[in-house]
């Protein structure tokens, strides 16, 4: 087992070793806005902040969409974390009006008891976003549904409402996604996961707002 | 043959210790320990709009081990090694995005023998095992244990052999691949090399 023999021999080895395939990375569902403009987080804004309303349970909502969110990625293009003030934050995230009750989630199927709005304003150049994106969850009035049934709405608004934080500036048409309009899934699936990890490469033409 | 949770076969273990001719006496144990650097090869090319490489960073490696008496020159060499580095995706553009920090842990069983006065060369086979700080990303569900194999040359000049001081360089391979990326569309593993450089220090030497 002499060093010459071993050497090449380790060579050899390594050399034998093509690259594996890499998959094919295509997006599901289309990510830019109706102008075509495309945005999303750059890794030097990385950690997104997000700030969460102090009443309820949003703070544990957004933290477990947040969550959900990053767990998409493979190589760490996205990663948020909660702040606690909201002139900190490059995401707020509120109640529109009154605050659901806390209460374990329904596991049937879903309904539309609640409803949420992500906006991004932007400034006088038409380039970049001038602050904060503001999401907001409502509660629907007049809607005889249980407590449970709304704790299980919110959970999917919100985890759908910041992928329109992340970059997902349109609506997804695929029912099984997350960013479907009226989202029916719990989480984001394979299809939102495919869709924005060709987002997070694909070059920005929107910035984000100043720090 | 059965096949420990590392990987190692068993029967190669037990051969390896009944070879021996009597059991070694603890005088003839020698418990050595080795700092180093390390440098590991790409992790992940993948090709997302552009390309995109996981590197680990070079990184600190600390392994130790005990060298029990064998028949001839031969010497069995049971090792632990470890290593701790982030792991960050490097894009073509230049930009880097952190992933997560990484620690490895191999456990291996080799042959060790003299090559020459100054110099020492051993093979191993072992289970290497990478433990992410945080499951996410390419680490969201985790990673098993992959096999891998090794050789290592210990270069002891006289003066530092005296003092029970050699220059480690070693290398091994193995094949990585996680449940994550299987789960994104990665069927093969990639083979990876890592490559360490280090100072062997026998903390305990034979008699």
């Amino acid at each position: 087992m002499r060093p010459r023999l071993m050497v090449p021999v380790l060579a050899a080895i390594a050399a034998a070793c093509s690259d594996p395939m890499v998959p094919r990375h295509a997006p599901v569902y289309a990510f830019a806005d109706i102008f075509g403009d495309v945005f999303h987080w750059p890794a030097d804004r990385l950690p997104v902040r997000f700030y969460a309303d102090t009443r309820g349970d949003l703070h544990t909502l957004v933290a477990d969409a947040v969550s959900a969110w990053e767990r998409q990625f493979l190589y760490g293009e996205f990663r948020g974390v909660l702040v606690a003030d909201s002139t900190a934050a490059d995401v707020i995230v509120g109640w529109a009006d009154s605050v659901p009750p806390v209460v374990d989630p329904d596991g049937g199927p879903p309904v539309d008891a609640c409803g949420g709005v992500t906006q991004g304003i932007l400034d006088s150049t038409g380039r970049a976003f001038a602050e904060p994106f503001r999401t907001r969850i409502s509660i629907l009035t007049g809607t005889v549904y249980t407590p449970a049934q709304v704790q299980a709405c919110v959970r999917r608004v919100t985890i759908h409402e910041l992928g329109h934080s992340l970059g997902v500036l349109r609506e997804a048409p695929d029912t099984q996604a997350i960013m479907y309009l009226t989202p029916r899934v719990p989480a984001p699936a394979a299809i939102d996961r495919r869709s924005v990890e060709v987002l997070y490469h694909t070059p920005a033409t929107l910035s984000p707002p100043p720090p | 043959m059965g096949v420990l949770a590392a990987g190692l076969p068993v029967g190669v273990v037990l051969g390896l210790l009944t070879a021996c001719p009597t059991i070694p006496l603890f005088a003839q144990v020698t418990v050595y320990a080795t700092v180093g650097a390390r440098y590991t090869s790409t992790l992940v090319h993948d090709s997302i709009v552009t390309p995109i490489d996981v590197r680990a960073d070079l990184a600190p490696a600390l392994s130790g081990g005990v060298n029990l008496p064998l028949s001839g020159p031969w010497q069995l060499d049971l090792l632990v090694d470890v290593t701790t580095s982030p792991v960050r995706g490097h894009r073509s553009d230049g930009t880097t995005t952190s992933i997560t920090r990484v620690w490895t842990v191999g456990v291996g069983v080799g042959l060790r023998r003299r090559l020459e006065p100054w110099l020492a060369g051993r093979a191993a086979v072992g289970g290497l095992k990478y433990l992410p700080a945080t499951a996410i990303g390419l680490f969201r569900d985790g990673a098993g244990i992959t096999p891998y194999g090794s050789l290592a040359f210990d270069i002891a000049p006289e003066v530092a052999s005296r003092h029970g001081l050699a220059l480690e360089l070693a290398g091994d391979l193995h094949r990585f691949l996680t449940p994550a990326l299987r789960n994104d569309g990665f069927v093969d593993s990639r083979v990876v090399y890592r490559l360490t450089l280090g100072l062997r220090a026998d903390l305990r030497s034979a008699r």
